[in-house]
């Protein structure tokens, strides 16, 4: 064979292997440019952060709770931490290396200030974390093409995220027929795909995603109370983890949250994204 | 510590059902891959030019791509032109081709380490062509390849842990799963690796067991 072709399929390879490393280098990191003014007034003196007038965020893309643009962070979530920094004169940055599984590892090892993401209050969480003060109720969906209920399901291949607290409810009982997902993404690509009938998600989450990229027929029904996930009989709470050991920061958030509830800024996000304002209101922090 | 070692036997149940699937998974892998990288060694070598080529093409797109990337593309590609195969076989052909092109190198090097007097010694014992490459050059070309094939064996049974990008519910996808609902990362990840590293270990030893004994007649004076 000769020398030259070998060559070519070599270089092409490691070109190959360069552009992915490009792109995921791109991917991670990044800072949101939104400038502080040197005469702003913090709501809360001498919160300690990670950096020095930066507040960190670990969070990946999950629309539309925290969609990532380049260096800026938007979305429901993304949206109110700007709001919170803009509260405590902080500048935002973005860390998005590792994706959903480095979010909660980050906030531990204190990398970050918080992390983003729709993650739920649960009791397990508070000996890791400190869960902040809701932020709005997050309701649960079946999405499927055949108009699939919650009760429907056994019999069906269906998937969901890592992650989510029904997985091992719904795995006892659909058993190898229940898929669980890293991403979104590959989720309803396999919904799309035929791969799986049904996937279970947030219903916020599930209308986005469905909006950007239609499946033909696909429906968004809320799940209902159901004896084999007894986690479908609970709506969960999102809150913004931060480190235990910065309880100081923790409950300075947590003074913010509630106020932007109060001015009404969260309902306006909310509305922003098409989800009912009423999600804004909680009710009282608990845990599933 | 002994809250971890509680923690370890309350998950240990939830991994295991992974830990199978990532050893079926190897198992498949190299069951496939192995006596497919012999063929693309034995097609590299052969005269006849579009052999060369076609091992040619699948050893370098098995080596030159990460087999992450093997795996996205087979998985997510393959549905647009209307191929639409379930994880887990995915899995199996991606990773069996990772395997087959690497193990393909070790092969050939184990064939051309083969020496010269031997292939004669076989040719003027009357073992012409396919018998003489099947009783005499090949168990010494596989002895030779035995311990990089084994050290392949170990990267695949670690690099199974990619399978989870495409819901093959295996270990490093039960480890992720529990992780995301405890927040406890660190210490699930920790026995993840336990278990990897222990079965990885038990397997080296069984591997050096072997490579003692087919070594064994060169310790004879």
């Amino acid at each position: 064979m000769s020398r030259i072709p070998r060559t070519l399929v070599r270089a092409l390879s490691a070109g190959t292997a360069a552009g992915l490393l490009a792109i995921s280098l791109a991917a991670c990191g990044g800072s949101d440019s939104a400038g502080v003014s040197a005469d702003c007034t913090p709501a809360h003196k001498d919160l300690k952060t990670v950096t020095p007038g930066e507040l960190t965020v670990a969070s990946y893309d999950f629309a539309p709770a925290t969609v990532l643009n380049g260096d800026s962070l938007s979305g429901m979530e993304g949206d109110l931490i700007n709001e919170i920094a803009k509260l405590e004169c902080l500048k935002v940055t973005v860390n998005s290396s590792g994706g959903a599984g480095a979010v909660i590892s980050s906030v531990q090892t204190k990398r970050v200030d918080i992390g983003s993401g729709n993650w739920l209050r649960t009791k397990a969480r508070t000996k890791i974390v400190y869960l902040s003060t809701p932020l709005w109720s997050d309701p649960q969906a079946v999405v499927s093409t055949q108009g699939l209920t919650s009760d429907d399901l056994a019999g069906h291949v269906v998937g969901s995220t890592s992650g989510n607290l029904w997985n091992d409810s719904m795995q006892k009982w659909l058993g190898d027929k229940f898929k669980v997902y890293q991403d979104d993404e590959s989720l309803f690509a396999d919904l799309k795909a035929g791969r799986i009938e049904a996937a279970l998600q947030g219903a916020a989450s599930a209308q986005y995603k469905l909006k950007q990229n239609p499946i033909d027929g696909a429906q968004v029904i809320n799940v209902k109370p159901n004896p084999n996930v007894p986690e479908f009989g609970a709506v969960g709470q999102v809150m913004l983890p931060s480190s235990l050991e910065n309880e100081a920061f923790g409950k300075a958030l947590d003074e913010d949250i509630e106020k932007l509830r109060k001015d009404g800024t969260i309902k306006t996000i909310l509305e922003k994204y098409g989800i009912d304002p009423a999600a804004g209101e909680p009710g009282a922090p608990s845990e599933l | 510590m002994m809250d971890v070692f509680s923690q370890w036997l309350e998950w240990f149940p939830n991994l295991l059902p992974g830990l199978i699937v990532s050893l079926q998974l190897t198992g498949l892998s190299l069951l496939f891959g192995f006596p497919f990288g012999l063929l693309l060694a034995v097609m590299a070598t052969a005269k006849f030019a579009p052999f060369q080529w076609i091992s040619f093409f699948f050893v370098e797109i098995g080596r030159g791509l990460p087999a992450l990337v093997l795996l996205y593309l087979m998985y997510f590609s393959l549905p647009d032109a209307g191929i639409i195969l379930n994880s887990f076989t995915t899995a199996v052909i991606a990773l069996s081709w990772n395997t087959g092109a690497y193990a393909s190198e070790y092969f050939r090097a184990g064939l051309a380490a083969v020496p010269l007097g031997q292939k004669e010694a076989a040719l003027t014992s009357g073992l012409r062509g396919w018998t003489g490459f099947r009783h005499i050059i090949l168990p010494q070309a596989l002895r030779i390849s035995t311990p990089p094939l084994a050290g392949l064996a170990v990267l695949i049974f670690q690099g199974s842990a990619l399978a989870f990008v495409i819901a093959v519910p295996e270990l490093m996808s039960k480890a992720s799963e529990i992780g995301s609902i405890t927040f406890e990362y660190l210490n699930v990840y920790v026995l993840t690796a336990v278990i990897y590293g222990s079965l990885t270990l038990v397997f080296l030893a069984l591997v050096r067991v072997l490579e003692w004994r087919l070594g064994r007649h060169l310790q004879r004076n």
